[in-house]
């Protein structure tokens, strides 16, 4: 049996007047994946995201949480409760306290009892704002109010987490604090789906990412198949010996291609289609070959590159 | 947090229950049980009733002072008119200059009053009483022949006859006790008895007035006291009417301050979008709106619970049952449940940012002024109890508790006003206390499930209608049940154009609020038009019946039938009860222009707001409304425009398409606004159809 399907989307279409901010997107997303949404500013992004927490009706199409249909004129309690969604600008209540907040969402999501203050200590642990519990939210910094969005959106436990732009705006010790919480949730075993502007961030943490682009959903992909369909990979190459020799030994590899040779510094820079073993073997033949290396390493496009070499416009 | 903190003292774990039952109600409790906003609902319900009752008190007529007391003779009397003696009958008097005149008319006694007094020979003046009827004539005083000369005198003859007879007593003063023993003679005639002397004794007496006084059947001056030191008190009035002003003030409270703070509370979360997270949770809508409503204005209620202890010992005091009671707590409560929903609602409609600030103070101002029209409407600040409305604008008072207080008048003046408060007029029935309850409570409950049903639906998605289809057929035939069948209730030809006038008032309020709530948004209809073919089979209704039962397509269909159903009904209505007057073809002919204008125009201005909501412009709502209400009035004004402009230019046109001219101009007009309304719908079917094109078909069109 293959993995679980989390979230299934079939001919997603929305527009707003008679613009299309989503057209006929069929997205598949695993369970326990994070799943990054990439893509310019008014792809679709925002809309995706509200549309699967059931914030907004597709104007086409269906929406399947773990299998079963979502509709969001007539929204299922239970089916809801499977979700938490954290939009982009999420206000709070200022005049209560952290645990006040949060107690109230609990008992919104039904939690009763014990399991609700249970539930409570834990989210605070997961976002590191036990201490913050009696604070006034009006009194936190951005990057704690950041954390006790987060922890309000899976005080109940949801099994798929929106997050739009989670981290915008945040120094990078807070990002960072905030990868290690979603980290966490992933542990939890919850399908989380993100869209951010920080590619690094998204990269360190996907699985899985989507791209949109004018509404279209044009990738949907692991992002290891992103990386091998898309990126590219240098081999890096110092030898104190001579580079024409160096470039020689490389020529029987069909992997090694695009070879730039700089024999002032002894370097060789060369596109390489090949995985891991394949990049073994060079160096084991260039060993054997007896070539004095100094330097090998082998270097791959970042997601942002990757992002940009596609090709990416504004829509207008 | 001092009242929240008392909260959770008394019962933590009921507390917690409340919280797990309705968390929003728990929340806006945490928000506003606090030190401050519970000291100021304790103290301005403490000062509030405090005010009320000094000014009560200081409304009661106090002890009896000096500048309060007036000479009189013990009994009064009241004089009728002059009348002529039988000649038999006529005396001989002689004057003070020694003249003698033979008397031929003299004054009747009409009535005699026994005021208690507050000093005199009230034996003496008992005596008096005894040899005393009403019919004797008076011939003299002091032995002075009784004479008037000028007409002042003979118009206010009891009032001039008692003055002179207070004049012959010297003027006394009640503190020092003097002159008691005066007395003045009258001398009396009886037709069958001779002359007569009767001498009345000197007394003092209050001529205080006060609503709080008891007082004889004279009505001259407050009762006092059997030791004269106080006036008699009606207590049961006084502490009616300290009811009434309690009462007021809890429903302008209510409505005022009530409808305020859920107004703002929900622009406040609109601000903030914090609704729409409450929105996301798997919470019914009902749960979390039931908890706006009574969580939000909690200090209100703390203020008001405060005052029910006062406000039930004055109801006890003024003799009113428990029952009572709570029957008037009934009614207001469900009539405030109705303006809160429909404040909630509208709040949730409102999307403007500038709308949002003021529409708190807007619903409030609009709230109490229609409170302030009934509590006028209905006379109550007079104390009259009784309701001034007939036909089918009787409907109006079922919208105000401030109606219960028509049967809460004080029980004195119930007896004045022949027991209406038991029986109340209500058209033609006359309904008592507890149908009245029910009848309102029932009416409440109505609206309570309408406007619910609105908020519930507006709450989950902010452009779905208001209502569906399949209810407002539904609602059209109640709505005009009950205005056609208030105003049958009082049908009568003479008061025919009052009738009419308050079923189309009242028509058209009602028709504005559904058309309003069955309209869909720009974009749904566009969405509608585009993908409504793509829907799979199985859910997708034909057409007709899309356009009728469906709340995503076009509503006109819907709004038309609506319409026709009403106009069957009221043309029905009026040719039962009125049918003898279209005797003549004119009259019919007249009769179906006026019903074809008035129902014309309002789908005309349906359809017309419906073309402007698909044109894509900004400030929709505004030209949504405006274009609504100039269509509306359109070929009415049209129509008298140029009715006048003939009698003006052309008064020598007397006939017009074989019929009078007036006749003539409105079947003309009738006939363009048939055409401009079939062009307008061509229109409005074009906009559909371009709606519906794809990208693909645009591109090729090249309409966009």
């Amino acid at each position: 049996m293959g993995t679980a399907t989390a979230i299934r989307t079939q001919s997603l279409t929305k527009r707003f007047d008679r613009a299309l901010a989503l057209r006929s997107v069929d997205l598949e997303i695993e369970a326990g994946a994070i799943y990054g949404l990439i893509g310019p500013n008014g792809a679709g992004k925002t809309t995706l995201l509200r549309l699967l927490a059931m914030a907004e009706s597709p104007t086409v199409g269906e929406i399947y949480l773990n299998g079963e249909k979502l509709d969001s004129r007539h929204p299922n309690p239970r089916l809801q409760r499977q979700i938490g969604y954290l939009p982009d600008d999420f206000p709070l209540y200022e005049d209560l306290t952290v645990w006040d907040y949060l107690d109230y969402f609990a008992r919104l999501y039904h939690l009763q009892g014990k399991a609700r203050i249970n539930s409570i200590h834990d989210v605070l642990e997961l976002v590191n704002l036990p201490h913050k519990r009696h604070s006034l939210i009006t009194q936190l910094s951005r990057g704690m109010k950041q954390r006790l969005g987060l922890a309000r959106t899976v005080i109940h436990t949801p099994t798929v987490l929106l997050l739009d732009e989670p981290v915008s705006g945040l120094d990078p010790i807070a990002r960072q604090d905030f990868r290690q919480a979603i980290r966490n949730l992933q542990g939890l075993g919850i399908t989380v789906v993100i869209s951010s502007h920080v590619l690094s961030d998204l990269a360190e943490l996907c699985t899985a990412v989507g791209i949109l682009e004018f509404g279209y959903l044009v990738e949907n992909t692991s992002l290891a198949s992103l990386y091998q369909k898309l990126g590219q990979q240098k081999l890096v190459m110092g030898t104190r010996g001579s580079v024409a020799d160096l470039q020689a030994a490389l020529e029987p590899f069909k992997t090694i291609t695009d070879i730039q040779a700089d024999p002032a510094s002894g370097q060789i820079q060369a596109q390489f289609s090949g995985d891991a073993d394949q990049a073994a073997e060079v160096l084991r033949s260039l060993v054997e070959a007896r070539i004095p290396l100094y330097d090998f390493h082998c270097t791959q496009d970042s997601l942002e590159e990757i992002f940009v070499k596609i090709g990416h416009t504004q829509p207008t | 947090m001092l009242g929240f903190q008392l909260l959770q003292t008394l019962g933590a774990q009921g507390v917690d229950r409340l919280g797990d039952w309705n968390p929003q109600l728990l929340r806006e409790w945490k928000g506003r049980l606090k030190r401050f906003p519970v000291l100021a609902a304790i103290g301005i319900s403490l000062l509030v009733q405090g005010v009320l009752m000094l000014s009560s008190v200081s409304m009661l007529p106090g002890p009896v002072v000096s500048k309060d007391l007036v000479v009189s003779t013990y009994p009064q009397f009241r004089w009728d008119g002059i009348a002529a003696l039988d000649s038999a009958l006529q005396p001989e008097v002689t004057l003070p200059d020694g003249q003698t005149l033979t008397l031929t008319s003299s004054i009747l006694v009409e009535r005699l009053d026994q005021q208690s007094p507050i000093g005199g020979d009230l034996a003496a003046g008992e005596q008096a009483l005894q040899q005393l009827q009403i019919g004797d004539r008076l011939i003299a005083i002091n032995g002075e022949p009784v004479i008037f000369n000028t007409d002042d005198e003979r118009q206010q003859l009891s009032f001039h006859v008692n003055q002179r007879i207070t004049n012959q007593l010297s003027p006394i003063s009640v503190d020092s006790g003097q002159g008691f023993r005066d007395s003045v003679e009258l001398t009396l005639l009886r037709p069958d008895q001779e002359l007569f002397m009767v001498s009345l004794p000197r007394i003092t007496l209050t001529n205080h007035h006060n609503r709080y006084c008891l007082y004889g059947d004279s009505y001259q001056g407050c009762d006092v006291t059997p030791d004269g030191q106080f006036y008699q008190i009606d207590w049961r009035k006084w502490y009616g009417d300290g009811f009434w002003a309690i009462t007021v003030a809890m429903v302008f409270s209510l409505m005022g301050i009530g409808v305020f703070l859920l107004g703002s509370n929900l622009a406040e979360e609109k601000r903030r979008g914090t609704l729409n997270f409450i929105r996301l949770s798997p919470r019914s809508a009902a749960n979390i709106l039931a908890g706006k409503l009574l969580g939000v204005p909690v200090c209100l209620y703390l203020a008001i619970a405060l005052a029910l202890p006062l406000h039930g010992f004055l109801g006890l005091g003024a003799g009113y049952s428990i029952g009572h009671g709570l029957g008037l707590y009934g009614a207001i409560a469900s009539q405030t449940v109705v303006f809160y929903l429909a404040a909630l609602l509208v709040s949730l409609c409102i999307t403007h940012p500038m709308l949002l600030g003021l529409q708190p103070w807007l619903m409030a101002a609009g709230v109490t002024l229609f409170q302030w029209i009934v509590l006028v409407a209905l006379e109550l600040p007079w104390g009259l109890p009784h309701i001034d409305a007939s036909g089918a604008w009787l409907w109006s008072v079922f919208f105000s508790p401030l109606v219960s207080l028509a049967y809460f008048a004080p029980l004195t003046d119930a007896a004045y006003y022949e027991k209406v408060v038991d029986n109340l007029a209500l058209g033609l029935f006359r309904i008592n206390f507890a149908e009245y309850t029910v009848l309102t409570v029932l009416h409440a409950m109505g609206w309570t499930y309408l406007l619910g049903q609105a908020s519930v639906r507006r709450f989950r998605q902010a452009t779905r209608p208001l209502l569906p289809r399949a209810l407002s057929y539904g609602l059209t035939l109640g709505v005009m049940a009950v205005l056609l069948g208030l105003t049958e209730t009082d049908a009568n030809a003479y008061y025919l154009d009052e009738h009419l006038t308050a079923i189309v008032c009242l028509f058209l309020v009602y028709f504005t609020l559904l058309t309003l709530s069955l309209v869909c948004d720009r974009q749904t209809l566009q969405d509608w038009a585009r993908f409504r073919h793509t829907r799979p089979k199985h859910i997708r209704m034909a057409l007709w019946k899309d356009l009728l039962w469906g709340e995503e397509s076009s509503p006109l269909l819907a709004i038309a039938l609506n319409l026709l159903m009403a106009t069957i009904l009221f043309v029905g209505w009026f040719f039962w009860n009125y049918g003898d007057r279209m005797d003549t073809p004119e009259a019919l002919q007249v009769f179906a222009l006026i019903v074809a204008m008035a129902v014309g125009s309002l789908f005309f201005a349906t359809l017309a707001s419906q073309v402007v909501l698909l044109l894509p412009r900004k400030k929709n709502g505004f030209w949504f409304g405006a274009t609504s209400s100039i269509s509306a009035v359109a070929f009415p004004c049209l129509t008298a425009l140029l009715v006048i402009a003939q009698a003006e230019f052309y008064p020598h046109i007397t006939t017009l398409l074989g019929m009078e001219s007036e006749l003539g101009l409105f079947t003309l007009t009738v006939g363009l606004m048939a055409m401009v309304t079939t062009g307008l719908g061509f229109c409005h079917y074009r906009q559909l159809a371009i709606s519906g094109r794809s990208e693909l078909q645009h591109l090729l069109k090249g309409a966009s």
